[in-house]
């Protein structure tokens, strides 16, 4: 905790600052509070509406969860299919490419009024925004093992079967969990303005109500809470990759280890 | 070691192999009807300018390239020469993921084989092969002689009475390759495996081999077969083998000259 605490000391000291400024210049400047609440009001307003900010954040993590599982999983059969099909490939991928060239949050409304307020239009949307970095990164995963590392494999009668499963795929796992993890962030911002379009629940929802009703510091509350949502999906997904590659985490950790020493 | 790998039979041969690939720039032929033959048991080198396609015929022996023309034999007559080779390609071909000792057993696993026992033979090979203690360690973590050493012993653990190894010590420093030529040496004299290695290196040919294959230009053919019989250990500095020398690269620089 403390080596990280020292890893981030720029940053902190920078924010630090920002947030002094800001609370001395709403102070000076008497700005009222429904403009421009002080950081110290806004961390009040977050503490003593923690559960229902939780409540609603509970919501927002099922829709990225879900989106993530479905744009996560369609990514995948995807990626599979653009690599072992060339003909396939020519068709798909030039879709898929042009389809991110549709803002998906100007279809945004659409998926509301064909999947309802609920947990599913807000999923769909999540799912779209991830399914292309999951893509383009699996299909490079797939595509990274070297001609001779496949004849060795090919020289040892392996079947594509083992090729896949004792080569492909773990050479492909780094590049995805990139693709993830871009993925992760994406959506949580893609289930936030599912949210502002239309729901019943669930961050984004919240922001709108609060500013509809001027609750400036509670908008900031949960603008607090959606950051801290995104670190901790980020940092979650994280530990999970350096477990996944332990091989890489450890080769990493020594060589940063020889370069102090 | 010589005169017995002469009488024995051929453990893997060529026969008249073409082959040409296609380029945007039109038909360029590689191989021109080369024919070789590899004793049981024997130590051969493949030898020739860069780029006259050493690495092609490497690849038709491994039946990872059809030839155009000819066929590649085995004792077991006309088959599938996966059978009885083991292949080792220029680069290590290591997987980054799997620890030293999983690299070395990776035939295994493909074959199916039980992995304990894989594991516990690779084991012994370690420590015979100096890589004891190292068994835990990512191919990132061992210096460029080791990983090579682990590429080699994966390929002994194939359990195929051929290697066929493409450059395995071209990739080395100097004295690193020199211990790996008399550790290479002492592997062979000891598993008894049959092995056709592909260099660009004459005293690395001479110092190891039985037989010398000289390619020529492409298309290659085979351009001259030289019979190595001076005894082993050998040494870099004597006579009759700085002369061998001097005469394969005579001819080498005239075939680069040709092409």
């Amino acid at each position: 905790m403390l080596k990280l605490l020292k890893e981030y000391t720029g940053a902190l000291l920078l924010l630090a600052l920002f947030l002094l400024l800001w609370e001395v210049g709403v102070r000076l400047f008497n700005v009222p509070f429904y403009i421009l609440p002080t950081p110290s009001r806004i961390l009040l307003v977050f503490f003593s509406n923690l559960p229902l900010l939780l409540s609603h954040a509970s919501m927002t993590i099922l829709e990225v969860a879900m989106g993530m599982l479905i744009g996560g999983a369609g990514g995948i059969v995807l990626a599979l299919i653009i690599f072992y099909s060339p003909s396939l490939e020519r068709a798909v991928y030039p879709l898929v490419i042009a389809s991110q060239m549709i803002p998906i949050f100007a279809i945004a409304p659409l998926l509301v009024v064909w999947f309802g307020y609920g947990l599913w239009s807000k999923a769909t949307v999540a799912a779209l925004i991830v399914f292309f970095p999951i893509v383009v990164n699996a299909v490079d995963g797939l595509r990274s093992v070297s001609g001779e590392t496949i004849d060795l494999l090919r020289s040892l009668h392996a079947s594509e079967w083992q090729i896949f499963r004792v080569v492909r795929l773990p050479a492909s796992l780094p590049s995805f969990f990139s693709g993830l993890k871009i993925g992760i962030t994406l959506s949580v911002v893609g289930a936030t303005i599912g949210e502002w379009i239309g729901a019943k629940k669930g961050l984004g929802y919240l922001m709108i109500q609060s500013n509809a009703l001027l609750r400036i510091d509670l908008v900031f509350a949960s603008i607090l809470t959606l950051s801290l949502l995104g670190l901790f999906l980020f940092g979650a997904l994280r530990i999970i990759e350096q477990h996944v590659l332990r091989w890489r985490t450890r080769v990493e950790v020594n060589k940063t280890l020889r370069v102090k020493q | 070691m010589n005169e017995q790998a002469g009488k024995l039979p051929s453990a893997l041969s060529a026969v008249k192999i073409s082959k040409s690939f296609f380029t945007p720039g039109g038909m360029f032929a590689v191989l021109d009807r080369v024919s070789l033959s590899i004793p049981r048991g024997s130590f051969t080198t493949l030898i020739g300018p860069s780029g006259c396609g050493k690495t092609t015929f490497l690849k038709i022996m491994a039946g990872l390239l059809q030839p155009d023309s000819g066929r590649i034999l085995t004792d077991a007559g006309e088959g599938d020469p996966r059978e009885r080779i083991a292949y080792m390609p220029q680069s290590d071909t290591l997987l980054p993921w799997r620890t030293a000792l999983d690299n070395a057993i990776l035939a295994s696993e493909i074959d199916s084989r039980p992995r304990e026992e894989a594991r516990a033979k690779a084991k012994r090979l370690f420590a015979r092969f100096g890589l004891a203690g190292f068994e835990a360690l990512y191919p990132a973590e061992l210096s460029g002689g080791m990983r090579q050493r682990l590429a080699l012993i994966r390929t002994f653990l194939a359990h195929r009475e051929v290697l066929l190894l493409d450059e395995p010590l071209g990739s080395l420093d100097a004295l690193t390759r020199a211990t790996l030529q008399d550790w290479l040496l002492s592997v062979w004299e000891e598993l008894g495996k049959t092995i056709l290695l592909v260099t660009h290196d004459v005293e690395e040919a001479i110092l190891l081999s039985d037989r010398i294959h000289l390619f020529s230009a492409r298309p290659a053919h085979v351009r001259k077969e030289f019979t190595v019989e001076f005894p082993r250990p050998r040494s870099r500095t004597a006579e009759p083998l700085v002369k061998l020398k001097g005469e394969i690269l005579d001819l080498i620089h005239a075939e680069a000259f040709n092409a």
